[in-house]
């Protein structure tokens, strides 16, 4: 088997999965669209491989074709809620999240997803959003602010139950601030 | 809206970047309202989309060809002409429908008028015989009885040539 074809085969193998699963999250659990999105961005990256050699460009330019095929107008029936739900369930979406993500655009979604939940660095953030700095910057503020707001407002849960790395670090400097208190009290 | 609560909410909202200040620590950890923010930023950190099934993609992304695409055109192609056969077939069941009606208009018969012609009987009051002999004038009452308006005269229907 030649290189190319080696390299389109491993191309699917290695970006699926997670490419399979932003299209979930910025198609809020329809499946029927993001299984589609996903598919024709994967069957466009395979053509590309060979110059997608680049894993995290690689990743980010595939997220853009996901976001592109999902911004366009669809005819059909959209899923109920409840599926939308169940779709999103398997990736660790629990409600409060959901009604959070659910406030979002698809744009202002992509932009949470990749730059809180993958991990993204700017520049590739721009990539998929298909905007320069400043924009990409401004909508990933406004995704971070309407998620937070829609999402406490369905479901308040307290910090003391919170067991996420941000709410750890918080307590960790709470802590030290009680127990070594400095001068200026910071 | 306290200092402390202002300045803890502009560190979330630009990223939580390195560890918050101490003051700003302690507000949150004792804040219902900055524990439900961390709390939902903290939810996200909980999804992780590698739990996705594999899509499957083969032919799903591929452009349409160029059977596809003549295929379309054709099914296209084909809608608007069964539109404009419907419309066409509607249109001369119209015009053909307002000719016939009006052959059967000319065609035929009037007979109400007939039928109304005969049907009015003078009131036994309309005779000169009924009336009285200084009055020779006739009276209003001298119409038929049975007739409440005045019948037309009855015209021959003209026939078509």
């Amino acid at each position: 088997m030649r290189e190319a074809d080696l390299l389109r085969e491993a191309f699917g193998d290695i970006h699926g999965r997670r490419l399979h699963g932003f299209a979930l999250l910025v198609a809020l659990g329809d499946g029927e669209r993001a299984e589609h999105a996903a598919g024709m961005a994967l069957s466009a990256g395979e053509e590309q491989a060979t110059a997608l050699r680049h894993p995290e460009r690689a990743a980010a330019w595939l997220r853009a074709r996901v976001l592109s095929s999902l911004r366009a107008r669809t005819i059909g029936s959209s899923p109920m809620d409840l599926a939308r739900r169940d779709n999103l369930a398997g990736l660790g979406v629990g409600g409060p999240a959901f009604d959070g993500l659910a406030a979002l655009s698809p744009a202002e979604r992509a932009a949470l997803v990749a730059s809180l939940i993958e991990g993204f660095e700017p520049i590739d953030v721009e990539t998929i959003l298909n905007l320069g700095p400043t924009a990409t910057k401004r909508i990933t503020a406004r995704a971070r602010e309407h998620y937070q707001l829609a999402a406490t407002r369905a479901e308040p849960p307290g910090i003391g139950t919170a067991s996420g790395s941000l709410a750890h670090r918080v307590q960790q400097v709470a802590g030290r601030a009680l127990s070594q208190p400095s001068d200026d009290g910071r | 809206m306290n200092e402390p609560h202002a300045r803890f909410s502009a560190w979330l909202a630009s990223g939580a970047p390195g560890e918050p200040a101490r003051d700003l620590a302690l507000h949150a950890s004792v804040c219902p309202e900055c524990a439900r923010a961390i709390a939902a930023l903290d939810l996200l950190g909980q999804i992780d989309p590698g739990r996705a099934p594999m899509p499957s993609w083969d032919g799903v992304g591929d452009e349409p060809g160029g059977l596809l695409r003549a295929a379309r055109f054709a099914a296209a192609a084909v809608g608007v002409m069964l539109v404009a056969v419907v419309v066409g077939i509607g249109a001369s069941q119209l015009i053909i429908g307002g000719r016939a009606s009006g052959e059967v208009a000319f065609g035929s018969q009037t007979p109400a008028q007939g039928v109304l012609g005969g049907a009015g009987t003078p009131a036994d009051s309309a005779t000169p015989a009924a009336s009285s002999a200084t009055d020779a004038t006739p009276s209003p009452t001298s119409e038929p009885a049975g007739t409440l308006f005045e019948l037309p005269t009855p015209h021959a229907t003209p026939r078509p040539t």
